[in-house]
């Protein structure tokens, strides 16, 4: 009994299910996709960086590019100034400068300018000697000299006073107003006296303006001089923005964003100072000119990035949207699969498991006709379901030439398609009539066990513009699959529970003792298919003293454990009800068989059908219910309640005793009819003794059937339940039962014998002279059948048209104490108070007849 | 039958033996096992062999032929040794029995206990034989 509980059945699809529904596929579809859009956020941000990176990198690089020509620059100045001086001192060297020949100077002077660099005179802006009191006595230009007297310019002042080299701010010339840097040097007689000064002058031009300074990178050129003033501006105008002009003053750098020069706003200036001159080399320039290389190409880096992503997150967005369009697709798959592995979960027939297939089947399909078919247990005959079919509905499943379009799909050994009409109107024709459209296409295949047999088909009858895709056939096939092994298990689980149930039904009672003037019905409900059977128990045994006991047990738990115990305790309990009268007493006995792991509850009742005394007594059993059919009124049977059989102990145990009248039903049972799930125990109880006022008038047997009906429900996985129903017509109207040859029998004998005849309706008298002869009858059998051994009496009483006619019987030989003067007495008795009274002897026995007129 | 089964017949000897007249007083019912008790006690009684027994058997629901052998043998068991026994006042289905099996004319049957004594002061009647066949 151990058939799986619907919670055991497999849920896990096989690998190969997975991979039908694609489960794994999307899965990693959506993974990809998710890992794709992950990528292009790092690419896109670790794009961004490099390019921003590079974007400094470019400033930086731009930034430094201005400082290192601006030092550059400064160098040549410095190496042009140093150059002119030297070539200045080496003029002053000169014999016709020592001697301050003029003639000379004129001639040697023209000279010099003239062999300069290509038509560029050696000193742009003329070359002159002054004498030591500032007068300009020669120059290249002016043979005679200028005339002009510069004794109170600041060169010619340095000069004079230091006798070292000295370079002008930028200055106006006082001949010809021209923009020049003044170059000087001293010169001396030949005894090495101050003789005067030896001028160069570099003529000034506005910066800007050379395409050689421009290609050169020296574009926005600014150089002020020592006295601050730009010598590259036409006016020696000095910078509006003198804070800037103190910073820039002393070594070089690059100023990155500041105000210019002209305080203009988002600058870069860059510096640097030549030494000689003392002259400050700026380049100041617009930032936006300065890095807009930096920006552009970062800005193109920028945009490319941009658009990459893009492009990767349109595909991965399309492939997103496909994965869910399919993903919903499977997880339409994966639902109807989830039904029909729980309708298949819950089949326990191949009738269930053809219904869940098909009807599974016929939704996922819903214009074909699905048919099903299915063969038994052993093999043989088919069994064949239709289902779909659209508008027209399924077809008819008893329509002829049916299973031979079944039979197709279960001789093949895999799945069958046939599209070609021609092929598909001759495997149809029989079933065409019934067809309407006529379908376009069949599919059939074979269902296998899990042993591999063929068990059944699966055909599908496809319209005409419905073709099976590859997902689909796979989901017939799955389902199809998984069916055959639901209807394997079910199968099984069947088979299982029906050993149970005979085991079960093996153990109770075949049939009930019939007993005059009782109606007894005794129900076993097993409760759902697929549960194991219980230990739910009813018996009932007529003893050969004509007192019926009867019972009914629940033994804890299910399953063979429980079967047994309920076993042995109702064949314990057949045993006992032949030794004992006594409720009480059997159950005392009982109480001994159950182990200690193990707990099982009973009511036993003893009924004298002939006095209509009931003794009963419970062990932990829900208290029997009593209803007299006369007043309606419905008893709890409690008064002898007990701890549970294996639980209690025997002194616990007692019985309780009533006195049973004609028309009273007694209902025993066990707690499986009246405990529902979120329903008092109590209140079942109520309910089953309302069931029980409801049928006064019923025999036992429709009574039990109908308590069975009300209270149990067939498909819910109920308890098993047994019940046990007793009902007292009328009083027997036959005294028969069957005891021991002891004496202290008879005497019970007696008092059972008044009641009965009590209740039968004779007078006292009557009574009186009935018990006397009887018991003088049994005394006989007794002392003469048995000679004091063990024996038995058999004795039947019959009351029937005013006459009772008494038999008792035994199976002694006669040993006739013919000499015993007393023994008379009893023959004697039997005389006078019968009106007939006849003893039989033979060697198997003796028999006494009595017969008593009752009529007055 | 393993239950136990209460005694059927209370036995009631008064008053203490050695006196005379003795009365036995039967309660419950006369079968065929409550006898053997009865019998017992009388055996017991005959050991001081009062004169006069009064054995009342108002108390008596029940008595069959071995009660009325056992009454009727203790009776000629008293008398055999010149005693009197008298059965007093036996209930309406006692002396209907006392009457089917005749056991009038073995013993004396009163109808109440000073009957009884009266009829234990007589002498020894009545006279008529047994019917024993």
């Amino acid at each position: 009994m151990t058939a799986p509980s619907v919670d055991e059945i497999p849920r896990e699809p096989s690998d190969g299910l997975d991979a039908v529904f694609g489960r794994r596929a999307s899965t990693f579809r959506r993974r990809l996709a998710a890992s794709a859009l992950a990528a292009t956020v790092i690419l896109v941000v670790l794009g961004s960086f490099f390019a921003w990176k590079q974007y400094e990198d470019g400033k930086d690089k731009a930034l430094t590019d201005m400082r290192t020509r601006v030092v550059l620059g400064a160098t040549v100045f410095d190496t042009y100034f140093a150059g002119q001086i030297a070539t200045l001192n080496s003029i002053a060297a000169a014999p016709s400068v020592v001697d301050m020949d003029t003639k000379r100077m004129a001639a040697y002077f023209k000279n010099i300018q003239s062999h300069g660099q290509g038509a560029q005179p050696l000193f742009t802006g003329g070359l002159g000697w002054l004498d030591r009191d500032g007068n300009s006595r020669v120059s290249d230009r002016f043979p005679n000299g200028s005339g002009s007297n510069v004794s109170d310019r600041a060169y010619f002042k340095a000069v004079k006073a230091t006798g070292k080299p000295y370079i002008s701010a930028g200055l106006v010339t006082r001949i010809g107003q021209r923009r020049v840097v003044i170059m000087a040097v001293p010169t001396r007689d030949a005894k090495g006296r101050f003789s005067g000064a030896l001028i160069g002058a570099l003529q000034l031009r506005q910066s800007g303006t050379s395409q050689r300074a421009n290609d050169l990178g020296f574009e926005d050129l600014v150089v002020i001089d020592r006295a601050g003033q730009q010598v590259t501006s036409g006016s020696f105008a000095r910078p509006e923005n003198a804070g800037l002009l103190g910073r820039v003053r002393k070594g070089n750098g690059v100023l990155g964003d500041t105000t210019g020069l002209n305080g203009d706003k988002d600058r870069v200036v860059a510096y640097a100072n030549s030494i000689a001159p003392r002259w400050t080399i700026a380049l100041d320039r617009s930032r936006a000119t300065v890095l807009a290389a930096a920006r552009r190409s970062f800005v193109i880096e920028m945009i490319s990035i941009l658009v990459a992503a893009a492009i990767v997150l349109a595909i991965v967005g399309w492939a997103i949207a496909r994965s869910r369009r399919e993903i919903a697709a499977e997880q339409e798959q994966v639902r109807r699969w989830d039904e029909l592995t729980q309708s298949l979960g819950e089949a326990s027939a191949a009738a269930e498991v053809s219904a869940a297939l098909g009807s599974s089947l016929a939704t996922a399909f819903p214009r074909a006709h699905v048919l099903v078919a299915l063969q038994d247990d052993e093999g043989g005959r088919f069994t064949v379901w239709t289902f779909g079919g659209g508008d027209a509905g399924p077809l008819d499943r008893r329509l002829p030439g049916l299973p031979e379009i079944l039979r197709l799909g279960y001789l093949s050994s895999s799945p069958l398609r046939i599209t070609q009409p021609a092929a598909v109107g001759t495997v149809l024709a029989k079933v065409s009539k019934s067809l309407e459209p006529m379908p376009g296409s069949i599919y059939a295949l074979p269902m296998h066990s899990a042993a591999g047999r063929t068990i059944g088909s699966v055909t599908l009858l496809l319209p005409q513009d419905e073709v099976l895709h590859g997902t689909d056939e796979a989901l017939v096939a799955a389902h199809t699959d998984y069916a055959a092994r639901a209807l394997s298990r079910a199968r099984h689980s069947e088979r299982e529970h029906d050993v149970a149930i005979a085991l079960q039904r093996s153990l109770l009672p075949d049939e009930l003792p019939v007993v005059e003037g009782l109606g007894l019905a005794g129900r076993y409900n097993a409760g759902a298919v697929g549960l194991e059977v219980g230990g739910d128990w009813y018996d009932a045994v007529r003893r050969p003293d004509g007192v019926v006991l009867f019972t009914v047990g629940d033994v804890a738990g299910r399953g063979v454990s429980a079967a047994v115990l309920m076993g042995q305790l109702r064949n314990s309990f057949r045993a006992l009800s032949y030794e004992h009268t006594s409720p009480a007493e059997i159950a005392r006995r009982l109480t001994a068989l159950v182990p200690e792991n193990a707990m099982a509850t009973a009511t036993v009742l003893a009924l004298d059908p002939y006095t209509g005394e009931l003794r009963y007594t419970s062990a932990g059993h829900p208290p029997s219910l009593l209803l007299d059919g006369v007043s309606g009124e419905v008893t709890l049977l409690d008064k002898a309640p007990a701890p549970p059989l294996g639980w209690t102990e025997t002194r616990w145990i007692r019985e309780a005793r009533l006195t049973l009248r004609s028309r009273m039903t007694l209902l025993a049972y066990t707690d499986g009819l009246v405990e529902r799930r979120g329903l008092a125990i109590d209140d079942g109880i109520a309910r089953a003794a309302d069931a029980l006022r409801l049928r006064p008038e019923r025999g036992a047997e429709d009574t039990a059937d109908a308590l069975l009906e009300t209270f149990v429900q067939p498909s819910a996985a109920s308890d098993d339940v047994a019940l046990f129903v007793l009902q007292l017509d009328d009083v027997p109207a036959t005294f028969q039962v069957e005891i021991p040859a002891d004496p202290l029998v008879v005497r019970q004998l007696r008092a059972r014998l008044k009641g009965w005849l009590a209740r039968r309706g004779l007078t006292d008298e009557q009574t009186a002279d009935t018990v006397l002869a009887v018991s003088e009858a049994c005394n006989n059998a007794i002392e003469h059948g048995y000679g004091g051994d063990h024996g038995t009496i058999r004795i039947t009483i019959e009351h029937h048209a005013g006459v009772l006619r008494i038999t008792v019987e035994d199976d002694g030989t006669w040993k006739a104490v013919r000499s015993d003067p007393t023994r008379g007495r009893g023959m004697l008795i039997m005389n006078r108070t019968m009106d007939s009274a006849t003893v039989a002897s033979a060697p198997t026995g003796t028999r006494v007849d009595l017969e008593l007129h009752l009529a007055p | 039958m393993s239950e136990a089964v209460p005694e059927a017949l209370q036995i009631e000897v008064t008053p203490a033996a050695g006196s005379s007249p003795v009365f036995v007083i039967l309660a419950g019912e006369m079968d065929i096992v409550s006898t053997a008790a009865f019998v017992d006690s009388m055996t017991e009684l005959e050991r001081s062999s009062p004169d006069r027994v009064v054995i009342d058997v108002a108390g008596l629901s029940f008595i069959d032929s071995s009660g009325i052998n056992a009454l009727v043998q203790a009776a000629r068991m008293v008398e055999a040794r010149g005693g009197r026994a008298v059965l007093a006042a036996p209930a309406a289905h006692v002396l209907r029995v006392f009457e089917i099996t005749r056991v009038g004319e073995l013993v004396s049957i009163a109808g109440d206990r000073d009957e009884a004594l009266r009829l234990a002061a007589a002498p020894p009647g009545p006279a008529a034989p047994a019917d024993e066949r």
